[in-house]
């Protein structure tokens, strides 16, 4: 084990072929964990004092909310690697998780707001918390603007990484928001310094989401690269440009 | 180094006197927004009042952006930053020089106007100094910021909504200090704490920002 080398896996072929794998155990997995995941938070985990059912949204809101500062995080490594080492599995990275982390950074927006019109008495606040994530939100569709933006692929792969790595000044604004300024927003339970603030019995239901959440993102996003992967081998194959097949793509996708 | 600089900068500014047309349609666009807030808000002097330095604010951010797409495109077509690059100048003195010339070009218009848009929104002359000074710190950051996306959209399809797209959450924090300074002077405290905050964040973008925007340049020139 001990010389287990990763960087057979920067072959695409050695990559498709871990990946395809790996991707159909992350989603059984993650369906198991869903399903005992809703159970725990819907049936077996206590209402809260104050807030009472509505602090089930907890189990939805927070491990998408982890998933779209991940995935940011994610896609501005991949961002650096492709611009330092020109590989183009990480530009593939990139292009495959974008989407994924716009739609969780949705998903925590929408929820978090419905949470908020019964605990908060508003579905909105400007606070720091909210504004920057919604900032995130923006981030992701400014990459995928961006990288579809030109009519050379490659020239768009180039510069939005630029721009992911510049972003990634926002996450430690998201994560911090609610310590440096005070806002409406509660501030970390989980990770922070002097141990949790939470009961294991919302802790439980919490960590098993985590994981659905976490598997179903790592499902998804293999899922797109290897889709990508295919999508540039048959274009290749065909000798055909890519911006023919960025065309294709988003005449495709209108079709759909 | 420095003289290098300021021969770079009497280049921007002296191509930038054909440009006049270009800063008279920016100011009178910037004049416009700042026309639709009272029409669409209400008259009212005192509600005017206390919206006036945001409304300057977003005004002044909105009609400076949709230029930033020609920043570096002309001196891309014709050569330039290759010739630059071939005589081994550094790309990022280029765009420092770019950015200042473009403040005089752009900014400084802009602030010329901002006197006259307070009196209308019956925003205090005492407050007028700090406006125009956190105009003017927040416009060296929106620079730096649309340098670098400019670079970065360069050829792009429909590049200046691009622009904008990429510029806007990165000046939210320059929005906020920016306003809250004079907001802080009319209610009579120190706007210092928000300028000074207000330069951090300038001087942050400005390291950050020109090391990028070379390295989108470069790779633009490599792609010719």
């Amino acid at each position: 084990m001990a010389n287990l080398r990763f960087d057979a896996l920067a072959n695409p072929s050695n990559f498709a072929r871990l990946a395809r794998i790996i991707a159909p155990l992350c989603l059984g997995f993650s369906l198991i964990l869903f399903i005992w995941g809703l159970y725990l938070g819907l049936f077996a985990s206590p209402a809260d004092y104050q807030q009472g059912d509505s602090v089930r949204i907890m189990y939805v809101h927070v491990p998408s909310a982890w998933l779209a500062l991940s995935g940011y995080l994610g896609l501005g490594l991949c961002a650096l690697f492709f611009i330092v080492w020109k590989h183009q599995l990480a530009d593939i990275a990139a292009q495959a998780i974008m989407p994924v982390g716009a739609g969780f950074a949705l998903v925590c927006l929408v929820t978090g707001s419905l949470w908020g019109k019964p605990i908060w008495g508003t579905y909105w606040v400007w606070d720091a918390r909210l504004t920057s994530m919604l900032v995130l939100f923006l981030f992701f569709i400014g990459y995928g603007a961006l990288r579809f933006g030109f009519d050379n692929p490659e020239k768009g792969a180039k510069m939005a990484s630029i721009l992911a790595l510049i972003g990634c000044i926002n996450l430690p604004i998201v994560k911090f928001s609610v310590e440096w300024w005070h806002t409406l927003h509660q501030p970390a339970s989980i990770l922070r310094a002097g141990g949790m603030a939470i009961d294991s019995s919302m802790l439980w239901p919490l960590f098993v989401m985590f994981g659905a959440f976490q598997l179903f993102f790592i499902w998804v996003v293999l899922h797109r690269m290897l889709w990508i992967l295919a999508l540039r081998k048959l274009e290749r194959q065909a000798g055909n440009t890519l911006p023919a097949a960025t065309a294709r793509m988003s005449a495709d996708t209108t079709k759909v | 180094m420095m003289a290098l600089f300021f021969l770079l900068l009497k280049r921007e500014i002296g191509k930038g006197w054909p440009l006049i047309a270009d800063a008279l349609s920016q100011a009178a666009f910037f004049i416009m927004i700042a026309v639709l807030f009272p029409l669409a808000v209400g008259p009212a002097p005192d509600r005017l009042a206390e919206l006036a330095a945001a409304l300057i604010w977003i005004a002044a951010l909105l009609s400076a952006i949709p230029a930033f797409d020609r920043l570096f495109i002309d001196d891309m077509r014709c050569g330039w930053c290759e010739q630059l690059l071939s005589y081994g100048t550094p790309l990022w003195l280029y765009i420092y020089a770019k950015l200042a010339g473009w403040f005089v070009l752009s900014i400084i218009p802009l602030l010329c106007i901002v006197p006259f848009l307070s009196i209308m929104m019956g925003l205090s002359l005492a407050s007028f100094p700090i406006l125009a000074l956190s105009l003017s710190v927040g416009g060296f950051a929106m620079l730096l910021l649309g340098g670098l996306a400019a670079s970065l959209s360069m050829g792009a399809r429909r590049s200046a909504m691009l622009l904008s797209v990429l510029i806007l959450p990165l000046m939210l924090p320059v929005l906020i200090f920016g306003v809250m300074a004079v907001e802080a002077s009319l209610a009579g405290q120190s706007a210092w704490p928000h300028i000074k905050l207000l330069s951090a964040i300038c001087l942050f973008f400005a390291v950050i920002c020109p090391p990028a925007t070379q390295f989108a340049l470069k790779s633009a020139i490599e792609e010719r």
